[in-house]
């Protein structure tokens, strides 16, 4: 807007020739309107404050993008950082995994349990629960040394654990084989009693004849 | 002049080439991976893997980045375990490539970067292993070398266990490194299901080995135990000698990476003779005490048949005739029941049928309809000669007299785990009743005198348990048409009188001994009371009916 252009004129008041060339029109003389000065429009604003405006808005914006952009790249390097520790630690325990499946796999418990002088038994005795009477065949596996742990006629939950603490006993540390290579039978009554009965330890090494031949 | 060149220029290569170059641009930047799918891992029925994929490298070699090949070798060979020698000759080859050791474990591939040889790289791939080695392996099968099943249980689940490959595309800079932010995976993988088989880990390695022990004390071509559980027809171990280790394909004898308990068909012998006495049973023919007079040989349709053993005229009663085995004995009661009842009964077993138990190859073995029976077919078929049969064919039939008469098919997959980790337990196997509750007793009652002192098999008899089972000594055939060698099998359940265990032993080919009852039956002995213990299944504590062999 310019000052050369007419006054905006003031609501409900006439101004200028239409109104003028009608005098005689004016049913009522009026008061003349009283003409204001009006202030003359501000003059344009410097031009430096907006180019520096221009510079701040542009700089900071490119100063966010990086920072964005450097986050997003700091996530990713987190990311495979943290997806490389993730296969190390798979790899880990996929080895631990199979070491323990190794060790625990029924050919290798066979093996350790046969090495600490052990003898699969070949029967298992159990346990009538009314009355604590031991039924089925108890028999040794092997006869000499007669190195037989008592029979325990307590009921089911102790007895795989009385079994175990006779065979500590009598065999030294084949407790954890042993109770580890007849993982079934602590969940059944009193197989745990036939580990107690049948399992001895000796210093032979006739027990894979023997067992054939049972 | 040279503007409206250089403006032309950029208008032919700005519009009219922009697409193709743009599409070239991505091409550079834009890389495609196939994400592989985990293969699924089989277990046992506890859970205990018996076959799983895990994490391996491979070792590979630029050659054309190694100057000298000796000392990079010498460095290797000991962590690879690869002879020296054979190195430098892999990697004395000309081009950018040399795969040094497949699929290695992780361990020793990162003891291989640590070495920061030049040239040498390790690649992250897959692996699958068998933990316990042969054990089930006829039944788990093998992959091959891109890891996909060809044998046994990863041939015939292999849809389920592969799941589906996924898609990434991802981009790269200038120099081949990815762009951290580029990453966009267009499609997930699906990882395969875990398959969990009925198979008992501890009695199939129990099995494995009384059956691997056998085959070679009695120098046998091969041998098979099938222990089967009757009341649900699951499979509790299925033992094949010799086996092999699928860890080691390279070394197993190509004969022996098969699941002959399923696919080798074989003329059952006498342990088809309950098949016989069932149905006279089951058709009110005869009883158990029923009388039978026994020459010393029979004359039917033109042939002479003996018995194994040369006797004078014997006066059996039916359970007689299956305690001792009598093959004559067999054939007076075919000729009671005739040739359609005598297949009827032997269809109805699932003789001449798969017994669908998802294995792949199973044979249906051979039983020619009635049509074509000659006259001597219905005698010889009596005592188990002259129809071919499976092994687990043979397991069903005494699986369902042990279960009462009602056939349950064979199952050994329990369920699966799929990729969303729920369990789902296989279809309920399907039931039919071939003989009533109780023919199928008086069978059990007249098996139990087979094990007695008087009947064939002694050594099968468990301290404490009730034992009922039948022998079957079979000739062989030679393949021209003539019999050599013989087929030694005993099948029994135990307790009789409840039987949960149903355990088949099946020697191919014996020639130290060849009877069931000496050969077959002490396997059964060791594997049956291992898995009485192992399931912790009690004596029933009951007395065996007397039995009347003679009258």
């Amino acid at each position: 807007m310019s000052v050369a252009e007419p006054l905006r004129r003031p609501f409900g008041l006439r101004v200028g020739t239409a109104a003028a060339a009608k005098p005689a029109a004016r049913p009522v003389a009026r008061p003349r309107p009283r003409l204001v000065l009006v202030a003359p429009a501000r003059p344009a604003a410097g031009r430096i404050p907006f180019v520096i405006l221009l510079g701040v808005v542009l700089v900071g914006g490119l100063l966010l993008l990086l920072m964005l952009h450097t986050l997003a790249a700091q996530d990713g390097f987190t990311i495979n950082k943290l997806q490389q520790r993730l296969t190390t630690l798979t790899d880990t325990e996929q080895g631990l995994e199979q070491q323990v499946q190794a060790d625990s796999g029924p050919a290798a418990l066979r093996a350790r349990a046969s090495a600490l002088g052990m003898l699969p038994s070949t029967v298992a005795a159990y346990h009538k629960l009314h009355g604590g009477r031991a039924i089925g065949i108890q028999q040794p596996v092997y006869s000499p040394p007669p190195v037989t742990a008592p029979v325990s006629t307590t009921t089911t939950t102790s007895t795989s654990a009385h079994a175990a603490s006779t065979s500590t006993k009598s065999a030294g540390k084949a407790t954890k084989s042993k109770s580890a290579a007849a993982p079934k039978s602590a969940t059944t009554a009193s197989s745990g009693t036939t580990t107690a009965t049948t399992t001895h330890h000796r210093s032979g090494r006739h027990h894979h004849g023997a067992t054939a031949k049972q | 002049m040279v503007l409206s060149v250089i403006a032309g220029r950029l208008i032919q290569l700005q519009g009219i080439d922009r697409s193709a170059y743009a599409a070239s641009a991505t091409d550079q930047r834009l890389h495609t991976l196939t994400l592989p799918a985990t293969r699924g891992t089989i277990t046992d029925r506890d859970g205990t893997p018996l076959a799983e994929t895990v994490n391996a490298d491979d070792v590979v070699a630029d050659p054309s980045e190694i100057t000298d090949v000796a000392p990079v070798a010498t460095a290797l060979a000991p962590v690879l375990n690869i002879g020296s020698a054979q190195l430098t000759a892999a990697l004395s080859v000309t081009g950018r490539y040399a795969l040094l050791a497949h699929a290695v474990q992780p361990a020793v591939a990162d003891r291989v970067d640590a070495l920061k040889l030049p040239g040498i790289t390790t690649v992250a791939t897959s692996k699958r292993i068998y933990p316990d080695g042969s054990l089930a392996s006829n039944v788990l099968g093998f992959v091959n070398s891109v890891g996909q099943g060809r044998g046994g249980i990863e041939l015939g689940y292999q849809k389920q266990l592969a799941g589906h490959n996924g898609i990434e595309h991802f981009q790269v800079s200038a120099n081949g490194v990815p762009i951290p932010d580029g990453e966009n995976v267009i499609r997930a993988a699906v990882p395969g299901s875990d398959i969990r088989l009925t198979i008992q880990r501890d009695i199939q390695y129990e099995a494995q080995r009384a059956i691997a022990a056998q085959v070679s004390a009695t120098h046998a071509d091969s041998g098979t135990v099938i222990m089967m559980n009757p009341t649900n027809g699951q499979i509790v171990a299925m033992a094949i000698a010799p086996g092999f280790d699928p860890n080691n394909l390279a070394r197993a004898n190509p004969n022996d990476i098969g699941n002959p308990a399923v696919t080798d068909v074989y003329e059952p012998g006498s342990v088809n003779k309950i098949i016989t006495m069932s149905a006279a049973l089951q058709d009110k023919l005869d009883t158990p005490t029923s009388p039978f007079v026994i020459p010393p040989v029979l004359v039917d349709a033109g042939s002479a048949f003996h018995d194994a053993e040369t006797h004078g005229t014997e006066h059996l009663t039916l359970t007689g005739i299956l305690a001792y085995s009598s093959n004559i004995g067999a054939i007076e009661v075919s000729k009671q029941l005739g040739q359609q009842r005598m297949y009827h009964f032997l269809r109805a077993y699932g003789f001449g049928s798969v017994t669908g138990v998802g294995l792949p190859g199973e044979q249906q073995g051979l039983l020619p309809p009635v049509s074509k029976w000659s006259g001597t077919t219905l005698p010889t078929v009596s005592f188990g000669q002259g129809i071919g049969v499976t092994a687990i064919q043979v397991a069903s039939v005494y699986a369902t007299i042990a279960n009462g008469g009602v056939r349950v098919t064979p199952t050994i997959v329990a369920g699966m785990t799929g990729p969303n980790g729920r369990y789902t337990p296989a279809p309920p196997p399907v039931r039919h009743r071939v003989i009533s509750a109780h023919v199928a007793k008086d069978l059990r009652d007249m098996m139990e005198a087979v094990i007695s002192e008087q009947g064939t098999a002694p050594e099968a008899a468990i301290p404490g348990y009730r034992i009922a089972g039948k022998t079957g000594t079979a000739d062989r055939p030679n393949g021209h048409g003539g019999y050599a060698g013989y087929t030694a099998t005993f099948v029994g359940m135990a307790p009789a009188d409840n039987p949960k265990l149903v355990c088949e032993v099946v020697l191919q080919n014996p020639r130290s001994g060849h009877f069931g009852g000496q050969v077959a039956a002490p396997v059964f002995k060791t594997v049956t009371s291992f898995a009485l213990r192992t399931l912790g299944i009690a004596p029933t504590f009951t007395k065996p009916p007397k039995a009347k062999l003679r009258w």
